[in-house]
């Protein structure tokens, strides 16, 4: 079931504060944070975020593309370890 | 039986060509078989490739460690497997017996890659520089999520280092020379909630 509109988007209210201070400073260091259920908003373009994957923060550059999307999303609590270093696999950035 | 904790396998423990080999020399892994479909002899195939698409245009393959290759007949998709025939391979009995088996494709015949683009054994085992020319480690595994990859770089001592695959991050990649360079992320600590 999906979120109601009414509401708005959730973005952790510690997370937003600490975006909105780094962009008024253009400060572009990473932010760690465990706030995975929290949305992308616009203000984070360009920020990196490190997000919590239960056990280390992944380092994840913002783009245009993620806005709308949950954090947690782009740190996958869990890891495939099917293929090794000579797969027909290409590093993605 | 209790199991034990999984240690990750790291890309680097992995076996593998060094960054600096020539695409000439390299054979790649598209995929694992594991079982037979069907009665007609077709081999189900586990893909590791990020590129199945590409694998209908290719035509030889070597199974296991064969120093011929084979060729390959046809190529279809299924269930997120693909389905393969190769030459005198007719029954389900004899896919069986190459259950197990890793599928390669010469590094030749792989997808071209795009600008920024390198493929996994060109990257794992590069030294890490930072921008003064100063030894961050060796790039040991790299982390795939639902964004970039993320590289991850083991000094020789002190703890990891996790650098987004981005040109903000990663300046400059040369698998010729063994070697990247690199911005290190600097970080700001929240407060645990």
């Amino acid at each position: 079931m999906s979120r109601s509109s009414k509401k708005g988007p959730y973005i952790d209210p510690k997370l937003m504060q600490k975006v909105e201070t780094m962009n008024r400073a253009t400060d572009r260091r990473v932010i760690k944070t465990w706030a995975r259920a929290s949305t992308v908003f616009p203000g984070m373009i360009g920020h990196t975020v490190a997000i919590h994957n239960g056990k280390i923060h992944v380092p994840i550059f913002i783009t245009e593309q993620m806005v709308g999307h949950k954090l947690g999303e782009f740190a996958p609590t869990r890891t495939y370890r099917g293929h090794g270093r000579d797969a027909d696999r290409r590093g993605r950035r | 039986m209790p199991r034990g904790p999984v240690r990750r396998r790291r890309l680097i423990e992995t076996t593998g060509p060094d960054p600096a080999t020539p695409l000439e020399q390299v054979r790649l892994v598209v995929g694992t078989i594991i079982g037979a479909h069907g009665v007609a002899g077709e081999a189900k195939l586990l893909l590791t490739t990020d590129d199945p698409e590409h694998l209908r245009t290719i035509k030889r393959v070597w199974v296991g460690r064969e120093e011929q290759p084979r060729r390959l007949l046809g190529v279809r998709f299924h269930a997120g497997n693909a389905l393969i025939r190769l030459p005198g391979v007719t029954t389900p009995e004899q896919v069986e017996a190459l259950r197990g088996l890793q599928v390669r494709i010469a590094g030749t015949d792989a997808r071209p890659n795009d600008e920024g683009e390198y493929f996994l054994f060109q990257l794992i085992g590069l030294r890490a520089y930072d921008e003064a020319g100063a030894l961050l480690g060796t790039l040991t595994d790299i982390l795939e999520t639902g964004a970039h990859d993320v590289l991850v770089v083991t000094p020789e001592d002190g703890p990891e280092l996790l650098l987004p695959n981005h040109p903000q991050y990663v300046l400059e990649i040369r698998p010729d020379e063994g070697r990247l360079t690199a911005r290190p992320p600097v970080y700001v600590e929240l407060p645990k909630p």
